[in-house]
């Protein structure tokens, strides 16, 4: 049914790599992709109480519906102990799919409805909230709900997926500790949020640390801070961090030779190009028919956005992805202190069924880049590289690649510096 | 040792032109003469600006070379009204351009101009020589970036052609020989360039301006053009995109 009512809502899924179940482009209330998810998984009726007593990773969670009214508050298994790995996207990389969804589903949402300017208000729920947010490492508490906790596993492209939901009525919990480096953060009331994010990054603390410290309004100047919606804020977080490390590495001598990194996981196929050139960056997607976003797609669909070296004045196409990787491409060329264009290629195989949110994207990048990479002299060695690695022909890439197309056709000042355009680059395929 | 005066809206052509490309640059100066040469970081256009020491009021100058943060000196001379009349001294200990006008001073800090390298002139041949009005080109490349991001040239003995070809849609400008101020062209050539840069310089072409168009076969265009009331020569290479249009 999902399948004709997909079909007749949309010219083809090509919208739906667009959208990814967020701006419901296709007109329906509902994503028809999501909701197809929904009635295959399982209602979850494992909680049957209003209290539930667990530790919470700490993991808070702000929704966008409604905004500027949202729903606000933790997130929490009903089990105590070490929990934190339930919310530490930087180590989930090695997990397959169903462990993943076994334990993100266990976590339940808390939900409180709040005005998202209301970051000072008195309420106790609000504040304790916060608190959690800030916490260095688990929180035993009791929470009281006005309903059972009902729904099953939430899906989405840019959050990890979580379990079910209830209106909070009360809170309790211990004393708690805040991490340092936020409490610091937050206490200065005249630091702007982006220079608190990147301070925070360098002094090498988890992007979803400060991405849960950022969504509950917790830097910024005082009269500017909010909630802002967990989708929001994570790619505000990469696209602020990612920013200020492209800032960094354009200052940098570019790289000596062309290097493709490869990598492969949860049927996705990446490899990630970089060229010795001045900073520019693009990531391609392909999706293949049978995949979380292209579900009933007779073709693969490639998808694109990038960027030169001025950056970009509007949102990327493909979505939060988009800053993720580039977050990941900008830290690795730091280390180095070395400058690079950069490509990747991302192959969505059907074996990758679920949307699982964009620290896939950014763990997966960063896993890629700590490969060891071929290295060639040419753009071409390059390129006949990786379509002896990936399944896409070339050409194809090519024919999707804003900054290859660019770099293939678009001449250099240099090229005619001693005799006439560089033959080399012409024809590279 | 560095003392000029200027009137502001001078010095804001050339700090435009050079910060077309660039956000930091050298300029050289001589005593008779403030020159720029930089190529933008993608190594596509190259820009070479120089004016004459009669473009200011005053110009007392020992030959030297000033790493100036141009974004940095566009702020300063949008503070002043275009009459302004701005007193600009090397502050050689500090390292410090001071610049005055009205009654607002700025000590600016100037950029170890030891690291900026100066990028190489390539030497081509060009085969055709084409003047025409600013406003011509402005208006065909105007009408090309409506339907696409690149734009061919293209010279004939007869004319000169801006077209490009969107998805759907193409346009076409000619501009007989008979309307141009000058055209010397012996055969056909044609090469195609980016609209962003082209766009882009159209910035600091004025309507009225007489402008020099070269051209060859998948060659960089170059185009010419005073700045500075006449007192200032700004020469423009935009490399090629040579392949699919």
């Amino acid at each position: 049914m999902y399948e004709q009512v997909f079909k007749n809502s949309l010219g083809g899924s090509e919208r739906c790599i667009l959208c990814r179940g967020t701006k419901l482009l296709c007109g329906k209330e509902r994503c028809p992709i999501l909701a197809r998810y929904y009635s295959k998984t399982r209602v979850f009726s494992l909680i049957d109480s209003l209290q539930i007593e667990g530790a919470s990773p700490p993991s808070v969670f702000i929704g966008r519906w409604g905004y500027p009214k949202v729903f606000v508050g933790p997130m929490l298994p009903p089990k105590l102990g070490d929990t934190s790995f339930m919310d530490t996207p930087e180590e989930w990389i090695d997990c397959s799919i169903d462990q993943f969804i076994d334990f993100r589903s266990q976590l339940i949402r808390g939900k409180y409805r709040i005005g998202v300017k209301d970051v000072e208000t008195e309420e106790k729920i609000i504040q304790q909230t916060k608190e959690i947010a800030f916490s260095e490492s688990p929180i035993v508490m009791d929470a009281e709900f006005e309903k059972k906790p009902r729904g099953r596993l939430v899906l989405s492209d840019t959050v990890q997926p979580y379990g079910p939901s209830a209106p909070l009525s009360k809170i309790e919990m211990g004393n708690l500790k805040w991490d340092q480096r936020v409490e610091k953060a937050h206490g200065d009331t005249d630091l702007k949020s982006k220079d608190a994010v990147f301070q925070l990054y360098n002094s090498k603390m988890l992007i979803s640390k400060i991405q849960k410290a950022f969504s509950v309004g917790g830097f910024g100047i005082k009269k500017e801070r909010r909630f802002v919606p967990t989708r929001w804020s994570i790619t505000a977080v990469d696209s602020i961090v990612g920013q200020e490390l492209v800032k960094e590495i354009k200052e940098f001598p570019e790289i000596d030779e062309y290097r493709v990194y490869e990598w492969r996981n949860l049927d996705n196929l990446w490899a990630v190009l970089f060229l010795p050139l001045e900073w520019c960056y693009e990531l391609i997607e392909a999706w293949y028919p049978f995949t979380a976003w292209n579900p009933f797609g007779k073709e693969t669909h490639i998808y694109s956005s990038h960027e030169f070296w001025k950056g970009r004045k509007t949102y990327a196409e493909i979505g939060g992805c988009y800053y993720a990787a580039r977050l990941a491409v900008g830290e690795t060329l730091k280390k180095e202190r070395r400058q690079a264009g950069c490509v990747i290629f991302r192959e969505v195989h059907p074996g990758y069924i679920l949307p699982v949110g964009v620290w896939n994207v950014r763990e997966n990048v960063r896993k890629t880049l700590t490969t060891k990479p071929n290295l060639f002299s040419s753009l071409n060695d390059a390129l006949l590289y990786i379509s002896r690695i990936m399944d896409i022909p070339v050409r194809r890439w090519v024919k999707n690649s804003t900054v290859l197309k660019h770099r293939i056709y678009q001449q250099r000042i240099e090229d005619f510096v001693k005799s006439g355009p560089n033959e080399n680059l012409r024809n590279p395929l | 040792m560095l003392e000029a005066k200027i009137k502001s809206e001078i010095l804001k052509e050339v700090v435009e032109a050079a910060s077309l490309l660039i956000d930091e640059g050298k300029f050289s100066i001589s005593q008779d003469e403030i020159s720029l040469k930089a190529v933008d970081p993608a190594h596509i256009a190259l820009i070479e600006l120089g004016f004459s020491a009669t473009a200011f009021d005053v110009f007392n100058a020992s030959p030297m070379e000033l790493g100036v943060n141009l974004d940095k000196l566009k702020k300063v001379i949008r503070l002043a009204s275009p009459q302004d009349i701005m007193t600009l001294k090397l502050d050689e200990e500090a390292n410090r351009l001071n610049i005055s006008f009205a009654n607002l001073s700025h000590r600016m800090a100037l950029l170890d101009s030891s690291t900026m390298r100066e990028p190489k002139t390539p030497n081509v041949a060009l085969s055709t020589k084409t003047t025409l009005n600013g406003s011509d080109l402005a208006q065909g490349i105007r009408a090309a970036s409506t339907i696409s991001d690149y734009i061919i040239l293209t010279a004939t003995p007869e004319a000169l052609e801006l077209s490009c070809k969107g998805d759907t849609d193409a346009i076409n400008v000619q501009l007989s020989k008979d309307s141009l101020a000058e055209h010397q062209c012996q055969e056909k050539v044609r090469s195609l360039f980016s609209l962003e840069y082209l766009s882009s310089l159209m910035k600091i072409i004025k309507p009225t301006d007489a402008v020099c168009l070269s051209l060859g076969n998948d060659l960089p265009v170059k185009i010419d053009f005073d700045i500075a009331e006449g007192k200032g020569k700004v020469s423009y290479l935009l490399a090629p995109r040579i392949g699919p249009d």
